[in-house]
């Protein structure tokens, strides 16, 4: 019976057809010898057959209620896009956002007022301490460190004098989110860092007729449509710049 | 759905557009059913398990990788409903043997000119009974992990990784729950057991 009790954990993997070769053959063999274990073997068969048949159809309204409810629900966190990218983007993207919170807070925590402004948003200087490498890194080798304490945790190593360069190498995926708060989302947003020209222009009062964040969800650029040209305004060193409308959507490439 | 599929229409709906989480919905919805049905034991409160099942993926989207099927993922959390709400209603060790026989519903014989002659058709509605009472008398990790298995479809793989289970305890664990159930149906008396083979599917 004690060789029957190990046959029996056969059969019931057998149903799920998880068996390997060798085991396949000492069950077929057994089974041959032993009526006990086919009656069990013809039992688990019938029981599996009549399980399947108890099962009741879903209500013919579930799909409906569920995706009403879905309807209200709020909008799921995107915090899966940046993971789906490739490491080295995302480690570039995640640079290219720290360098932006690095120059922003460098020229805001300056002025009283800019380091109220930093503390209202929740963002310490230290958890904005960046490791620069001693020479310049290559892009490619670029990873973002370990956490190490939670205190002092080297973010990023880069290249703190050529930031733009390594910038350059890597697609940031984006989100143009507009003001009714739809969003659309575009592959590569990194031309923006070179496009248009810095205007002396007063930054519009009015809210931002648009939105660009990564997609982590931190904010990289407002932006103003006036007449024919869009102005924007970068979240890093809040410099406006003006560009003529059709190469500056030409230039943030296929929405979707 | 191929994976693929599936990944596009995910990040469809990460980028807003709600409706096109339909479609996984209706790719999934029957199995996430059943396997809530066989967890819960009826029929309003699967429902219910599966809507909030299906809301928890749809919020947490962002949070799934594509690392297992998208449906792996789903039972999963259709699993993690279905045993919250039996703790709720504090009955995660044992269900009643006698579940909705009021309704009677399986008794209800399917108007068949063709098919299987009454008899047949009795005996197995018997033996449908007897299976669904069965089964709702096994221990909660034994229905689970058989549902996982049978209703879900999953792999020795996926049903370790979704219950943090080791393989090894994931086949004893299924070998268990089936003898259970065996014995269980074996002491009612009310099942037939005479099994596929009338039907020309023993191998």
């Amino acid at each position: 019976m004690d060789d029957c009790r190990f046959f029996e954990e056969l059969i019931s993997t057998s149903l799920d057809g998880e068996l390997t070769e060798t085991e396949e053959r000492a069950l077929s063999a057994h089974l041959q010898s032993c009526e006990h274990c086919r009656a069990y073997r013809h039992a688990l068969l019938a029981i599996t057959e009549a399980e399947r048949d108890a099962l009741p159809p879903p209500p013919r309204d579930l799909t409906e209620n569920i995706m009403a409810a879905v309807r209200k629900a709020p909008a799921p966190r995107k915090k899966a896009l940046i993971l789906a990218f490739p490491r080295r983007a995302q480690a570039l993207a995640a640079m290219a956002a720290l360098v932006i919170l690095a120059g922003w807070a460098g020229t805001r925590l300056l002025s009283p007022k800019g380091a109220s402004e930093s503390a209202a948003a929740g963002i310490s200087p230290q958890t904005m301490r960046i490791a620069a490498a001693p020479a310049a890194a290559p892009a490619a080798g670029m990873e973002p460190a370990e956490e190490e304490s939670a205190d002092n945790r080297p973010m990023m190593v880069f290249d703190a004098a050529a930031p733009e360069a390594a910038m350059d190498a890597a697609p940031l995926p984006f989100l143009l989110i507009d003001a009714d708060g739809s969003e659309r989302a575009g592959a590569d947003g990194s031309a923006l860092w070179s496009l248009g020209e810095p205007t002396d222009a007063p930054v519009p009062e009015r809210k931002p007729d648009y939105i660009l964040r990564d997609t982590a969800g931190a904010l990289l650029w407002q932006l103003w449509e006036e007449g024919d040209s869009v102005l924007f305004r970068e979240n890093g060193d809040g410099l406006l710049r003006r560009a003529e409308a059709g190469s500056f959507w030409e230039a943030l490439g296929e929405l979707s | 759905m191929t994976k693929e599929e599936e990944m596009a229409v995910i990040a469809r709906v990460l980028r807003g557009d709600t409706d096109a989480f339909a479609a996984l919905v209706t790719e999934n919805q029957q199995r996430a059913y059943h396997l809530a049905w066989r967890m819960l034991g009826n029929e309003a409160d699967a429902a219910d398990a599966v809507q909030d099942a299906f809301l928890k993926a749809y919020t947490s989207l962002g949070d799934f990788r594509g690392d297992s099927r998208f449906s792996v993922w789903l039972y999963r959390l259709v699993n993690n409903v279905c045993i919250d709400a039996l703790r709720r209603k504090k009955r995660w060790e044992t269900l009643p043997l006698e579940q909705e026989d009021e309704e009677g519903e399986s008794w209800e014989l399917p108007l068949a000119d063709t098919g299987p002659d009454p008899q047949e058709l009795l005996e197995r509605a018997a033996d449908r009974e007897a299976v669904r009472a069965a089964m709702a008398a096994l221990p909660a990790d034994c229905r689970e992990i058989l549902s996982l298995r049978e209703i879900g479809g999953l792999s020795y793989d996926e049903i370790a990784a979704a219950l943090r289970l080791e393989q090894g305890t994931v086949k004893s664990r299924l070998n268990r729950a089936r003898k259970k159930l065996c014995q269980l149906l074996t002491k009612s008396g009310n099942f037939s057991a005479s099994g596929p083979s009338k039907k020309g599917k023993e191998v």
